[in-house]
């Protein structure tokens, strides 16, 4: 078992209070999974911006100061870096002044300058994208400052571990590497992540986890790169994927979900105009269900997506 | 708030625990009163154990395990189920307004389920006696390894319907999707059209069709014993 959530108001380039009602929906799911939890924010950044988010680990302030300000020069080799702050085991850093945000070579690149020392692992790097995530409940990313994210859409997902270790590193969501804005929630077991990830690694992609997950998320953004549309990819994914599986994937500007042929994994939809939000259960739903709200259910080998 | 009518006991899931509410509903049962429960806010399991005739009303959305294991009493859900909404039924009747989730009237062995709307994967699976109508679809796998009972589709099905079904009958309105292993189709007797008829009316369900519309379908009980003829179809079955 796993709880995963999505959420996007349709409409408006505004940001919009969305950490909250991630956080309030992630709260209730925690009957699925308190081995850890995390979110996908998606965001407003300048244009030129990216943001970085790593798991940064210090027994001491200090020690924390200290790593930060060496991510910071060794990210600061790329871009310009406006902000960077650390809290408890999570860094975040800013950058301005970069010509081409999504250039995949570039995230590689900063990925691995990031990563190159003090034990830093990267979980996000995103023109409008931060994943927050950390092992324990919902009320453990309160330290983050979710519930204050102003935003368009995003993921969440509570984790009952089943295929690997419980890290923080191996909780969800996942980021895609090295695609900026692109992000992963999965509940259930896949079956040929092994095989796709070897495939995935020949052609030069790059993982943080031997999780299954994280294989749905690069898989996804591949065929994207390839020229299908979300809607295309997530349909692909019904039968080059195996095992069971309901997931969510957000990108930049859209949102979608796929669920395999066997339906064990929940998924409930409740839509409106203004908004549409996913969860496992509808009790997670339900404060966001009003009097004009279409709830269903998806059936078994279906795939939807919306857009901003 | 527990407001104690004549006749009606009014029970808001608000600020009360899962089990306060079913306690409660269990007691106004056993005063003679009939139950309606406000604000069941998809909740989970909800009238769980009811073991006493009389009336039960969730007014909204109820969430998993919703009347399991129920006995006796006359249950209706004014919204959507969860999962396994009225599981190991074994007598009374539940009444879904909405949709329900997965395994709607798993294992039941008696009593009746109806759900007006749409039902998901894995109805009925393993049914051992009792009735169940979809008003519109069910999923994938729907009345699986079936053993007793009766089970209408007013609607289409997913695939793999009645897979390994040893006994009972599954009538289809709509399309199916694919046929389970061992699950064959068969000529509608007069018995079967009369109690269609008689259920579909006594429930008012999709409108209430001819009984003529629906296709039968029962085991092909090449299941029963292994016979290396039926290699093949053991292979898939298993």
């Amino acid at each position: 078992m796993c709880g995963i959530v999505g959420f996007m108001y349709k409409n408006g380039a505004k940001a919009v209070p969305l950490g909250n009602r991630l956080s309030a929906m992630a709260g209730i799911l925690g009957s699925r999974g308190l081995d850890s939890t995390g979110m996908a924010l998606y965001g407003k950044l300048g244009r030129d911006h990216l943001v970085l988010r790593a798991q940064l680990a210090a027994e001491s302030g200090e020690e924390g100061e200290a790593k930060l300000g060496r991510l910071r020069d060794r990210v600061g080799r790329f871009a310009t870096v406006d902000k960077a702050i650390w809290t408890r085991n999570l860094a975040r850093v800013e950058m301005s002044g970069v010509e081409k945000p999504d250039d995949l070579d570039l995230i590689r690149r900063i990925t691995k300058a990031a990563e190159e020392a003090d034990d830093i692992q990267v979980f996000s790097i995103g023109t409008s994208m931060e994943i927050i995530k950390d092992t324990g409940g919902a009320e453990e990313l309160h330290v983050y400052n979710v519930e204050k994210f102003q935003g368009t859409h995003g993921l969440a997902h509570t984790r009952l571990a089943t295929e690997s270790i419980v890290n923080t590193c191996y909780s969800h969501p996942f980021w895609a590497r090295p695609f900026a804005d692109i992000a992963v929630v999965h509940n259930g077991q896949l079956t040929n992540h092994n095989i796709l990830r070897r495939r995935f690694q020949q052609r030069g992609y790059d993982f943080l986890t031997t999780n299954d997950s994280e294989v749905i998320a690069v898989y996804i953004a591949d065929k994207l790169l390839h020229g299908k549309t979300l809607e295309e990819a997530l349909t692909d994914s019904i039968t080059e994927l195996d095992g069971t599986f309901t997931y969510l994937v957000a990108t930049s500007d859209s949102l979608g979900f796929a669920k395999d042929r066997f339906a064990t994994k929940p998924l409930v939809v409740a839509e409106n105009d203004a908004y549409v939000a996913l969860a496992s259960e509808e009790v997670a739903l339900a404060p966001v269900i009003t009097s004009n709200t279409k709830v269903y259910e998806p059936t078994a080998r279906s795939v939807r997506t919306w857009s901003r | 708030m527990v407001k104690v009518a004549e006749k009606t006991l009014e029970i808001d899931c608000t600020r009360r625990t899962t089990s306060e509410v079913n306690k409660a509903i269990y007691a106004g049962l056993e005063r003679g009163q009939s139950v309606m429960v406000r604000n069941p806010a998809s909740r989970h399991n909800l009238g769980v154990g009811i073991n006493h005739p009389g009336k039960v009303v969730f007014d909204g959305n109820v969430g998993y395990f919703c009347a399991g294991m129920l006995k006796h009493a006359d249950v209706e859900v004014r919204g959507n189920c969860g999962w396994s909404v009225g599981e190991d039924m074994m007598s009374g009747s539940i009444v879904v307004r909405g949709n329900a989730s997965a395994a709607a009237g798993a294992a039941i062995r008696g009593g009746i389920l109806v759900v007006h709307g749409n039902a998901g994967p894995r109805t009925g699976i393993s049914m051992k006696g009792g009735a169940i109508i979809i008003g519109g679809n069910v999923d994938y796998m729907s009345g699986f390894i079936m053993q007793k009972g009766v089970f209408i589709i007013c609607g289409n099905t997913g695939e793999a319907l009645a897979d390994s079904m040893y006994e009972g009958k599954v009538y289809v309105r709509g399309k199916v999707a694919e046929f389970g292993n061992d699950a064959v189709t068969a000529e509608l007797t007069a018995e079967d059209k009369a109690l269609l008829r008689d259920l579909l009316t006594k429930y008012k369900v999709a409108g209430i069709p001819k009984p003529t519309e629906f296709t039968k379908i029962v085991s092909g009980k090449k299941l029963y014993n292994f016979n290396m003829k039926d290699y093949e179809l053991w292979r898939v079955a298993l």
